[in-house]
């Protein structure tokens, strides 16, 4: 009887063999080992790999091991890897189109992040297509607030700060242009060190990244209101994509939204509970001092979002993008 | 004649032993007791650091856990208990736990953590700034002497131990500057203790995250060899470290390999005293091994 076991089991053994990993795809991610982002796509990849009987799954890196997301996109490119983790640093540098989700001042709350997403989802995945990667979902870094060691309530508050911005980040160039700050360009490595020393007084980041990178330690105040939402998406190349039989590319794709929603909601959590950190840690939050201060910096927003016409989107986009979050506005207001 | 139930019957016992205590002027048997037994648990974890079987130090130090949880009910101020525990917990997370199980590893460093803070909070200075602003936190670390560090590094290793398998909690997060504040103490005061312990740390600390977020290979490197370099090379751990975090953030798989590789050539003797930690750095090594196509 046991041999007759140990004979099945080992006739079949190489055919399970056979069947597993016939597709993998390596996948590559600045986020680091145990963060909710990981954990979810490592979720993602178990039911990929179930729904597959084993036929389809990912090789994950995770904490920036291939290296930061040009070196990913590089490596894409020459199929050393098929897919990535990207924030707004990486879709733009694909799809510049898509930049306009972290446009500076666009978006007051989820909500209307949410309905964008529905009017748009399509146009933003054409323009990947078009570039050869597949969207396999939005994965939300979340809302980016100013951090400073001075209080600011209204835009005028701001021409004292020393502000950082990171090397090569149009958008926070365009913005801080608008509010008529002359940002210091550093890379993120330096941030830390140029607190300390007061050659900067101000950075940005969400809530989650303020703690992460540990820039929470050296500033004092937060500024509630969200300057930009900071995207993400997972993309796939599409000559990788195009290689699978038609039941995986869909298991892929709707896993992929599925999953990827859940890293949204759970980013969304993670930085409310940053932010309830942030306030226990003795960071004092401040709201804009009055509506005229709110109204100002929705002015200097849309100033912001027109010194990006022509780089990153057309104003006939900007335009239509303007109008759906106002129309959404409007009408969640009326509902109110 | 220790198994009492009952409040009440302890009660009375206490109180003859303080009787007893008066009588003997201000020496109590109790403490008598505790300080003997105190001194039998030193030398047990001494001859558990000694031992070479997995399987009968795992057991010994689990249920030696418990034993000295049980007198520190009686004596709830015991210093060098307080300490034993937080070494014997944050030893056993990290070889008997972690690699199988994060989340009971996760409670078990944070429970060596809070024996540790339990000591250090005495200094009540120490015991404001915990929650405080990080500068005051760190201004009263300096104030601090050589006689404190053992208790900072090994609270420390079970604040860091517990922070690292909590990356997906925001308030554990926004602790690290703190470990790194403590590590830095026991850098500058005896970069030696515990075979260069917190070179450890750092090693790992500086490639927890990519470059790009701030990560800093080099830096881990050169902490890595100097922890290698203070224990002579025959404190296994660091190797470890050094392939399982330094080796995999650059993708140096030729590395990793030769790292682990010499851990497992090792002789089990080249360091009597640290059979154990020895034994759990081969252990660890031959997992990292087997698993290499997962960090490549």
């Amino acid at each position: 009887m046991t041999r007759l076991f140990l004979t099945i089991f080992f006739v079949f053994l190489p055919l399970e063999e056979a069947i597993v990993q016939q597709y993998i795809v390596k996948f590559a991610t600045l986020a680091p080992e145990g963060s909710t982002w990981l954990k979810v796509m490592n979720e993602y990849d178990q039911v990929v790999r179930r729904e597959s009987e084993g036929r389809l799954g990912f090789k994950i890196y995770g904490n920036g091991v291939q290296g930061d997301e040009d070196a990913v996109l590089r490596k894409i490119r020459i199929g050393q890897l098929h897919s990535g983790g990207f924030t707004g640093v990486g879709m733009g540098r694909i799809a510049p189109i898509v930049r306009i989700l972290d446009s500076p001042l666009l978006f007051r709350n989820y909500e209307e992040i949410d309905y964008l997403h529905e009017q748009f989802d399509e146009q933003f995945s054409n323009a990947f297509q078009e570039k050869g990667y597949v969207l396999l979902g939005w994965a939300e870094v979340g809302f980016v607030y100013l951090f400073t060691n001075s209080p600011v309530q209204r835009p005028a508050d701001l021409r004292g700060v020393k502000m950082w911005t990171w090397e090569g980040d149009p958008i926070a160039e365009a913005a801080f242009k608008a509010l008529g700050v002359i940002p210091i360009p550093l890379s993120i490595t330096d941030v830390v060190t140029s607190l300390q020393t007061g050659l900067i007084d101000g950075v940005y980041a969400s809530p989650l990244a303020a703690i992460g990178l540990q820039w929470f330690t050296r500033v004092k105040y937060m500024f509630d209101l969200p300057l930009a939402n900071a995207s993400g998406s997972v993309l796939i190349s599409e000559k990788m994509f195009d290689s699978l039989p038609a039941d995986l590319q869909e298991i892929l794709l709707r896993n992929g939204r599925k999953y990827m929603r859940k890293v949204t909601t759970l980013s969304r959590r993670d930085n409310e509970r940053a932010l309830e950190t942030l306030k226990r840690s003795g960071i004092k939050i401040f709201k804009p001092a009055s509506p005229k201060a709110l109204d100002e910096y929705q002015r200097i927003g849309r100033t912001a979002r027109r010194l990006l016409v022509g780089k990153l989107f057309t104003q006939e986009f900007l335009t239509r993008v303007e109008q759906a979050v106002a129309d959404f506005h409007k009408s969640a207001k009326t509902e109110e | 004649m220790f198994s009492l139930p009952g409040g009440k019957r302890r009660g009375s016992l206490q109180a003859a032993f303080f009787v007893i205590a008066l009588v003997l002027s201000g020496c109590s048997i109790q403490h008598l007791a505790i300080q003997s037994l105190t001194d039998v648990f030193e030398n047990s974890f001494e001859v558990l650091n000694e031992e070479s079987d997995l399987l009968l130090a795992e057991q010994a130090i689990a249920s030696n856990l418990k034993t000295l949880e049980g007198i520190l009910r009686t004596d709830p101020e015991n210093t060098r208990l307080l300490f034993l525990l937080t070494q014997a917990y944050s030893a056993y997370a990290l070889g008997f736990v972690e690699d199988t199980d994060p989340y009971r590893a996760r409670e078990m460093y944070r429970r060596g953590r809070d024996y540790g803070l339990r000591i250090l909070v005495r200094n009540s200075a120490f015991g404001d700034a915990i929650n405080g602003p990080l500068e005051d936190f760190e201004r009263i670390l300096q104030t601090l002497d050589e006689e404190d560090l053992p208790e900072v590094f090994w609270t420390a290793m079970g604040w860091g131990g517990f922070i690292n398998l909590s990356k997906d909690d925001p308030e554990a997060l926004a602790q690290l500057p703190r470990v790194v504040a403590m590590m830095r103490f026991v850098l500058s005061h005896n970069e030696d203790y515990y075979y260069g312990g917190a070179h450890l740390f750092f090693g790992t600390w500086f490639v927890s995250r990519p470059r790009v977020l701030g990560g800093d290979p080099d830096s881990s490197k050169y902490h890595f060899e100097r922890c290698i370099e203070i224990g002579e090379g025959r404190f296994l751990l660091p190797y470890v470290y050094y392939a399982r975090y330094y080796a995999v953030q650059v993708q140096d798989r030729g590395l990793f390999r030769e790292l682990l590789q010499k851990v497992m050539a090792a002789p089990s003797e080249v360091m009597p005293e640290q059979r154990l930690v020895n034994s759990i750095s081969k252990r660890k090594a031959e997992m990292y091994l087997n698993g290499i196509d997962a960090y490549f």
